[in-house]
């Protein structure tokens, strides 16, 4: 069982969520990363902990084996790509207006 | 990279993506045909931007402009007549001829079901010198791929000048009376 694990965490974008949860799925620990980096003392009560980073729409999960030890401290860094805000304008390609209700699916090329 | 959804709502729609270039497909646009989209590729880089779609349908709507309204009326000779928002300020594409048998067609609109019509709007311009042209927007509701619909235009009032004298007394005007005149059906 580890206990009193120091986790430093570091995001590329400001403000970065983070979700920490032990073995059972439980939900241990919440912070905002609001200056890259954030420091944060967990008690858990498993050995893996999964850490889940969301900035904007992206979101990166990251699972962390702390063996069976006490006061470790673990450096993690989660590197967003920056998003761009893309404003979609969808209208009937003969009479030019704009069509009520549509999804459109963007797939990104390899 | 990620892929993204992005719901269109009266015809704009936003999202907060990742840099580079992606294929583009509509996955739903009730009316048109989905493989009508275009552009069908997109790259987004840095800074906000506009992407401009369109799609395509191909419905046929033809409406009929007669003095009744309906099916078998006397058709107008000529007009106008042009697709609008709701209410009748906005024009969507070109201004359509109004033909010598009183038929207007609009090519590739958009339809839905017959539960479920997809609702265009419309508005007479001109009719031709005998009638008078329908004064109100009008709504169509395209329930199928094609659909007829019949838009009543009145005929002009024409002055008349009537007159009203005794039958014994040749040339001599009745004071005071009044004329009905009931259409024959």
């Amino acid at each position: 069982m580890c206990k009193f694990v120091t986790l430093k965490l570091f995001c590329s974008n400001a403000p970065c969520q983070i979700t920490i949860y032990n073995d059972n799925n439980q939900v241990i620990k919440t912070c905002t990363v609001n200056t890259c980096c954030a420091t944060i003392n967990v008690c858990t009560a498993g050995c893996t902990l999964r850490i889940l980073a969301q900035y904007q729409a992206q979101t990166i999960y990251r699972l962390i084996s702390l063996g069976c030890c006490f006061c470790q401290t673990i450096c993690t860094s989660f590197i967003f790509t920056p998003l761009t805000t893309i404003n979609v304008t969808l209208t009937d390609r003969n009479y030019g207006f704009p069509i009520l209700n549509a999804n459109l699916n963007f797939q990104a090329n390899q | 990279m990620a892929n993204y959804d992005i719901l269109i709502t009266n015809g704009t729609g936003s999202a907060m993506m990742e840099p580079g270039s992606y294929a583009v497909t509509a996955t739903n646009a009730p009316g048109y045909e989905l493989t009508s989209l275009q552009p069908t590729s997109y790259t987004v880089s840095s800074g906000a931007q506009t992407a401009a779609f369109t799609l395509a349908a191909n419905g046929t709507l033809t409406i009929n402009f007669n003095e009744t309204g309906a099916a078998g009326g006397t058709p107008i000779t000529s007009g106008t007549v042009v697709m609008t928002d709701s209410t009748g300020e906005t024009q969507y594409g070109s201004v359509v001829n109004i033909a010598e048998n009183g038929v207007a067609i609009f090519e590739n609109v958009p339809y839905g079901t017959a539960e479920a019509g997809y609702t265009l709007y419309f508005k007479q311009l001109t009719s031709d010198e005998n009638h008078n042209p329908y004064q109100s927007v009008f709504t169509v509701g395209m329930g199928a791929q094609t659909q007829t619909e019949y838009i009543q235009n009145t005929p002009i009032a024409v002055e008349q000048n009537v007159t009203l004298t005794d039958a014994n007394y040749s040339g001599m005007p009745i004071q005071s009376a009044s004329l009905n005149f009931a259409a024959n059906a």
